[in-house]
């Protein structure tokens, strides 16, 4: 598995007035990247110009040194992806599509056991139309991974799917030896599946960087006692009723002990998060 | 890489699974049948083919390979080349017209006007380009309105204008007399056959050939110059 390489320089894409990427610059390596932000930050945007799906208006960017715009052929030859909502062209039973990405994909074992994994056997004898919106989701990501191709693509793919699903599909692809990049809202989603991260906002570049970087500090994300506000700590800031905090595990452990924290955990990715959240 | 002939299966389903196909059928053969067997002439052929069976069988063809951006992203995702799938597209598309030109062909030779089979098929040619030129779209409702608006207005300001020149007893020039064969092989026909034209049908035919095959390599060749926004 070899790291996946991603170079930006001054990118620019207007989607009428609206600024989509304000002259993004980054360069980032990894076997597997979130690209991490709010609606509208521009994720989609980046992933799409690195499908070749969309050509930057301004500057240009490359993965592994392709400008996928420029050469669709290695794209079709390395990458698979999958976008947040899947629609089917027309009507036919589950099990006839499974049939034909069987033949499609030419990986029988795969698709089968993939199919079997993800319990797609419940409603194989459903017809598309007549599916839930995660159903026909599942059957998308189906299809992305079980491509022979070493690198995916993944754009909010998970946004449908129910936490069993969504842990199954989890465990296949960290235990795959697949490249992905993900593109995401969701910090844990990001921190559980990936090693490094890209994050924008508003079209912008915030933050760039991998596991090392983010762990480097003794930075917690704590989870207070709401009955004991009280945790006798210096807050740095509150993220989604967790509060980030300095200082070291001892410190957290007496803490727990004298029930003033639930929980503590090193910050992560939520610790930038919450910077950026500040920030803006 | 996945088969061409797997891609073309793909295409050919949506478009055969539907049990409008059988529909559209049954109203070309009636169209067609119907207006040799009540008219004494054959231009009511020519007018209910060409403003009626051959727009609403493109429309038809077309809405089984228009997709809109989201499915085309899902069947580039599928398939894995833009340039296979738009082939595909072309050749799914194609194989559904055959039985239908086929039974326009019979129902030519069985009454006896053979002579309309070559400007027919043609007529047709021209519309399938018009239509796989369209289904560059993103949009399946933006692709079907131009297929309508080009494969049935321009045959009729064909025979419009060709009636105004005629009514007004003059000929036109080259330059419209090939247009009208461009966009129309059956309404020219029909006018040379008139004297209106004067240009012989068989560069009139080979113009026609070469601008629908013209409209179909351009779709081939351009489809993924395009942008697709997801």
């Amino acid at each position: 598995m070899e790291d996946i390489n991603i170079k930006a320089e001054n990118v620019t894409k207007y989607f009428g007035n609206v600024v989509a990427l304000n002259r993004i610059s980054f360069e980032i390596k990894g076997k597997r990247i979130a690209i991490l932000g709010h609606n509208g930050s521009g994720k989609t945007t980046i992933i799409s110009m690195l499908l070749g799906l969309l050509k930057p208006d301004g500057g240009c960017i490359a993965i592994n040194g392709v400008k996928s715009y420029e050469n669709h052929k290695w794209v079709e030859n390395n990458i698979s992806f999958c976008f947040e909502k899947g629609k089917f062209p027309f009507h036919i039973k589950v099990s006839s599509f499974i049939k034909e990405l069987r033949e499609i994909r030419g990986r029988k074992s795969l698709v089968d056991e993939l199919v079997s994994e993800l319990n797609i056997n419940r409603f194989e004898n459903d017809f598309i139309n007549e599916l839930s919106s995660g159903q026909e989701q599942i059957l998308y990501v189906l299809s992305t991974i079980a491509s022979q191709n070493n690198i995916l693509f993944l754009d909010e793919p998970f946004s449908h799917l129910d936490v069993f699903v969504r842990s199954k599909i989890y465990n296949y692809l960290r235990s795959s030896n697949k490249e992905f990049i993900i593109a995401t809202q969701s910090i844990d989603e990001a921190e559980l599946l990936c090693d490094t991260y890209v994050i924008l906002n508003d079209g912008n570049l915030i933050w760039q960087g991998n596991m090392t970087e983010l762990y480097d500090d003794k930075t917690f994300e704590v989870i207070p006692n709401p009955d004991l506000p009280d945790i006798g700590l210096n807050v740095i800031y509150t993220i989604e009723n967790r509060y980030i905090c300095e200082g070291n595990e001892g410190e957290f452990s007496k803490l727990v002990k004298e029930h003033k924290v639930i929980g503590f955990k090193r910050a992560g990715l939520r610790k930038v998060y919450g910077k950026i959240k500040q920030d803006y | 890489m996945v088969k061409l002939s797997k891609i073309i299966k793909w295409y050919l389903k949506t478009i055969m699974t539907s049990p409008v196909y059988e529909i559209v059928l049954l109203i070309v053969v009636l169209v067609q049948y119907a207006s040799l067997f009540l008219s004494s002439s054959y231009f009511m052929f020519i007018f209910d083919s060409s403003i009626l069976s051959f727009p609403v069988t493109a429309v038809f063809v077309g809405s089984g390979i228009f997709r809109d951006k989201s499915i085309q992203i899902f069947e580039l995702n599928l398939f894995q080349s833009r340039r296979r799938i738009s082939i595909s597209k072309v050749i799914a598309a194609f194989i559904t017209f055959i039985p239908i030109l086929i039974i326009n062909s019979l129902i030519l030779v069985y009454f006896n006007y053979s002579f309309l089979i070559v400007p027919s098929i043609l007529s047709m040619f021209v519309i399938f380009g018009i239509m796989s030129l369209s289904a560059i779209y993103n949009s399946t409702n933006q692709a079907i309105t131009t297929t309508i608006m080009f494969s049935f207005l321009l045959p009729l300001s064909i025979e419009a204008l060709l009636n105004n020149y005629a009514s007004m007893g003059m000929r036109p020039n080259i330059v419209i007399a090939s247009f009208s064969y461009l966009f129309s092989p059956l309404f020219a026909f029909y006018f040379f056959k008139d004297g209106i034209i004067s240009l012989n049908p068989d560069y009139g035919y080979l113009f026609s050939f070469v601008f629908a095959s013209f409209l179909v390599c351009i779709y081939i060749l351009f489809t993924d110059k395009f942008q697709i926004k997801p």
